[in-house]
């Protein structure tokens, strides 16, 4: 059983930051890969993941994390080799380090539960071998003890500062669990422009809610200069190991750039440097929420403001409130926009979680695939960006598997024996557009048509009315797929359903665009945040709601013939707008609302809403306004189809925000209905 | 002795309850207002209120609020006894005609309660709205006089002063 370590809650850090490690791991090997594929191994990148796996190492020490903390301390052996170049990078060094990381990722993400010991032994046992080809060092006149607890690297450091003649000390501090880091930072930093910390150790001693730590500092100064600078600290005790003797200061080695390592070192066994921090997202939640109650009365300020104005003509105080609350208003759309953006992350993020998936698919599949990125600073909503990781995974296995050919019969035609996934990322208005584009086969609209009449998906007849784009999104139906076999990863027609039906609970939408034998582009149209909208408030039969603006293509003005067209119990009837036949929704009939005075004779507004290429009319009596809206969700009791929640306009009240796309696609299920009345507008 | 408690200023209609001797143990976990838990094994913790003139209580298994009544936003397609729904600080809130859901509705045109009891767990919250408010009261577990077999909404009565209080259950009330 793992021990949750100090607290609940600090585990949970450690898995966050225990991820966010493993990512630039991940990073770091990857161009490592890429670069022993060019013949170039650079230092710097084989250092930042020796280092990486250190600090797992370490971290998982302190929340028990056994599985982690052997793994992390097998590759970190092998990596250390390899960075003081005793061993090779061979291929098979460079696979199993990979495999240990993917390792990693994988007790990761089941939170240091049990169940990987089989497998981290055996990786053990492979990379154990790695360092018996390796040469042992002569050692030296330091305490065999202390050597053997440091790395060696960190040995090595030691050795340098005593060949050039300094100080060594071992200072014996302790800090209360709860604040260690700070503690720990703080001392780092007063110590730092006087010696170098050789390394940071985790003492013997035990105390009641405090950490022990020996660190081993070389330097020039003499104890009682260090012994001043620390004053301040409490509980300090300290060893001097070696002082500097008349040795001969020859023989010493030209050393490659250790200041560089020692500046990183310093931070690297607690805590990484970091000009970023961590919140939950419910705290980020909440400042939304004040923010958008503080929108509310700042709309009080503006109306009663406005009021003052008609009554009092030019009042003092009127004008002052006036001219008050456009700062206000200002001010107050800074902060919004602050607090917005907190909440967004660049798509970057999302999209390096893939390199290692497309390196595992590519290898399981035989074929050879990769994958860059483009748009990496695109910001979007933290949630969003977690909604879409699941679609962009099936998206991306689906290529890997159909339209990525294999190597041969793409040389074949001519193409690159490496497939490539791009992915792209850029703003559109308040959208964001995500593409995942292949160079693979492209889809065969003949083979989808055949195999959605042989699931029994669609009926024959029906399929050959579709239109292309239409055929293409068959393949959004649940069971729906192409291959004859269940593979392990594909064949069992679930995954690109999964994929429409996130897309739509984030209000977006997706397009594909094929060429048969060049590729595939899959396009992905998101609000880039969900919080706050734009709306347009309307009012159909006395009752108001809000439109959100982004799904609105234009608004026309409908002929009052129209209104008399929809009877009641009927949803819609049909207009004729720029050569489109385009179905008209009264909302009144589609919410199952009595028909009340709707039908008074006068010409009243088509709202046209559209979703890549369909369109959808709903016809309103009046247009009020255009303002920006925070949409809440609705109970969950009360999930009605056609409403996506409502928002609270203080004195304005609380209208129901319209789902469109479901809207939509309530009328598209619908058009199996032979249309009852069609009306040129 | 309880009064009655409104977080949003309503009338201190009280109506003293009978007082109920604690036990030493009871008292610390009777402490917490408006949260903690509904029942400490030994006791019962209520709002009670009123419909027609019975009254009626929940327990109190989380925050509790009691508003006047405000502009309700209709939602279609849903059961007749939920008016539509309420903003409350940010959270959107069903709110539920509960002399309808009971079936002791009394026909009178456009009936607006006097007040909305917002009640329930952290899951499930609603408005509902009642004629008005009576009293936070503690009752030893044992004077619940539990219903044989469950029917619709009662889980059972407390008797107070020689007055009978229906109590319902809130997760059966919000089951739709």
């Amino acid at each position: 059983m793992v021990k949750k370590g100090i607290k609940g809650d600090r585990f949970k850090e450690f898995l966050v930051e225990a991820e966010d490690i493993l990512n630039s791991m991940g990073t770091g090997l990857l161009k490592l890969g890429r670069g022993v594929k060019a013949g170039i191994i650079d230092p710097a990148v084989l250092n930042s993941i020796f280092r990486s796996a250190h600090t797992m190492k370490g971290m998982s020490g302190l929340f028990n994390c056994s599985e982690i903390t052997t793994l992390s301390h097998a590759l970190e052996d092998t990596l250390d080799l390899l960075r003081l170049d005793r061993i090779n990078l061979t291929n098979d060094v460079l696979d199993s380090i990979m495999s240990g990381h993917e390792l990693l990722v994988r007790i990761v993400s089941n939170k240091c539960e049990d169940g990987f010991t089989e497998e981290v032994e055996e990786l053990k046992v492979r990379l154990v071998e790695y360092s018996r080809t390796g040469k042992v060092q002569g050692k030296d006149k330091i305490d065999s003890e202390l050597l053997s607890v440091l790395t060696e690297y960190e040995a090595h450091r030691l050795k340098v500062n005593l060949q050039d003649g300094k100080y060594i000390f071992i200072l014996g501090v302790s800090f209360p669990v709860t604040s260690f880091d700070k503690g720990y930072a703080s001392l780092i930093s007063i110590l730092q422009d006087s010696a170098e910390i050789i390394a940071t150790l985790p003492s013997s001693k035990t105390g009641r809610e405090m950490l022990f730590f020996d660190i081993l500092i070389g330097t020039v100064k003499k104890k009682k200069f260090i012994k001043g600078l620390l004053k301040e600290t409490e509980g300090l005790t300290f060893k001097t190991l070696a002082e500097p003797s008349e040795r001969p200061s020859a023989s010493r080695p030209a050393e490659a750039a250790p200041p560089a390592f020692t500046d990183e070192s310093r931070g690297e066994t607690l805590r990484r440097a970091s000009d970023t921090v961590r919140v939950k997202i419910d705290k980020l939640d909440n400042l939304m929420n004040i923010v958008s109650e503080l929108g509310i009365i700042k709309s009080s300020i503006e109306s009663m403001s406005a009021e003052l104005k008609n009554e009092g003509g030019l009042s003092f105080y009127g004008i002052e409130l006036s001219r008050i609350g456009k700062e206000l208003e200002r001010k107050f759309t800074e902060l919004r926009d602050s607090v917005l953006g907190v909440r967004m992350v660049p798509v970057g993020q999302l999209f390096n979680r893939f390199d290692t998936f497309v390196d595992r698919l590519s290898r399981e599949s035989g074929k050879e695939v990769r994958i860059v990125s483009n748009g990496d600073d695109t910001e979007l909503d933290k949630i969003i960006a977690e909604q879409l990781a699941d679609p962009l995974m099936h998206i991306i296995r689906n290529i890997v598997d159909h339209a990525i050919e294999a190597p041969r019969a793409r040389e074949q035609s001519g193409k690159r024996m490496v497939g490539t996934i791009t992915l792209s990322a850029f703003q559109k208005g308040n959208h964001v557009v995500i593409e995942v584009r292949d160079d693979g086969a492209g889809m065969d609209e003949e083979l989808i048509k055949r195999k959605a009449v042989e699931k029994g998906l669609v009926e024959k007849r029906v399929v050959d009315d579709l239109s292309s784009q239409e055929v293409l999104e068959l393949i959004f139906m649940p069971g729906f797929t192409t291959k004859d076999v269940v593979s392990a990863t594909s064949g069992r027609g679930v995954g690109m359903d999964v994929v429409k039906d996130n897309i739509t609970k984030l209000s977006g939408v997706v397009d594909i665009e094929t060429a048969k034998g060049k590729g595939t582009k899959f396009v992905l149209t998101i609000p880039s945040t969900l919080a706050i909208i734009q709306a347009l408030i309307v009012e159909e039969n006395s009752v108001r709601y809000a439109i959100p603006l982004n799904s609105v293509v234009e608004i026309t003005e409908l002929a009052p013939g129209l209104n008399g067209a929809g009877t009641p119990g009927e949803a819609a009837s049909t207009i004729m707008l720029n050569d489109r036949k385009i179905t008209c929704v009264k909302l009144a009939n589609f919410f199952g609302r009595s028909n009340g005075s709707g039908t008074n004779g006068d010409a009243t507004y088509g709202i046209i809403a559209g979703l890549a290429d369909q369109r959808l009319c709903i016809s309103v009596d009046r247009l009020l306004e255009e303002l920006d809206v925070v949409i809440k969700p609705l109970p969950e009791m009360l999930k009605v189809p056609g409403i996506a929640g409502a928002t609270d306009m203080g004195e304005k009240g609380t209208l129901l925000v319209l789902d469109v796309p479901g809207i939509l696609e309530h009328q598209l299920r619908e058009r199996k209905q032979p249309v009852k009345q069609e009306t040129v507008v | 002795m309880m009064e009655a408690k409104s977080k949003r200023g309503g009338p201190k209609e009280a109506r003293s309850p009978k007082p109920v001797r604690l036990k030493q143990g009871t008292i610390a976990s009777a402490g917490k207002r408006h949260g903690g838990k509904a029942t400490d094994g030994d006791t019962l913790r209520l709002v009670s209120f009123f419909l027609n003139g019975d009254e009626y209580a929940f327990e109190i298994s989380g925050a509790f609020e009691v508003i006047k009544p405000r502009e309700v936003t209709e939602v279609p397609q849903v059961p007749d006894f939920i008016r539509g729904i309420l903003s409350v600080r940010g959270e959107m809130l069903p709110v539920m005609d509960l002399k309808a859901r009971l079936g002791i509705a009394v026909p009178e045109d456009d009936y607006v309660s006097k007040r909305i009891l917002i009640a329930g767990g952290e899951e499930c919250k609603a408005g509902f709205m009642v004629d008005g408010i009576g009293a936070i009261k503690e009752f030893k577990a044992k004077s619940l006089k539990r219903l044989k077999r469950a029917e619709g909404f009662l889980i059972g009565t407390v008797t107070s002063k020689g007055d009978a209080i229906s109590l319902l259950d809130i997760d059966k009330l919000l089951d739709i």
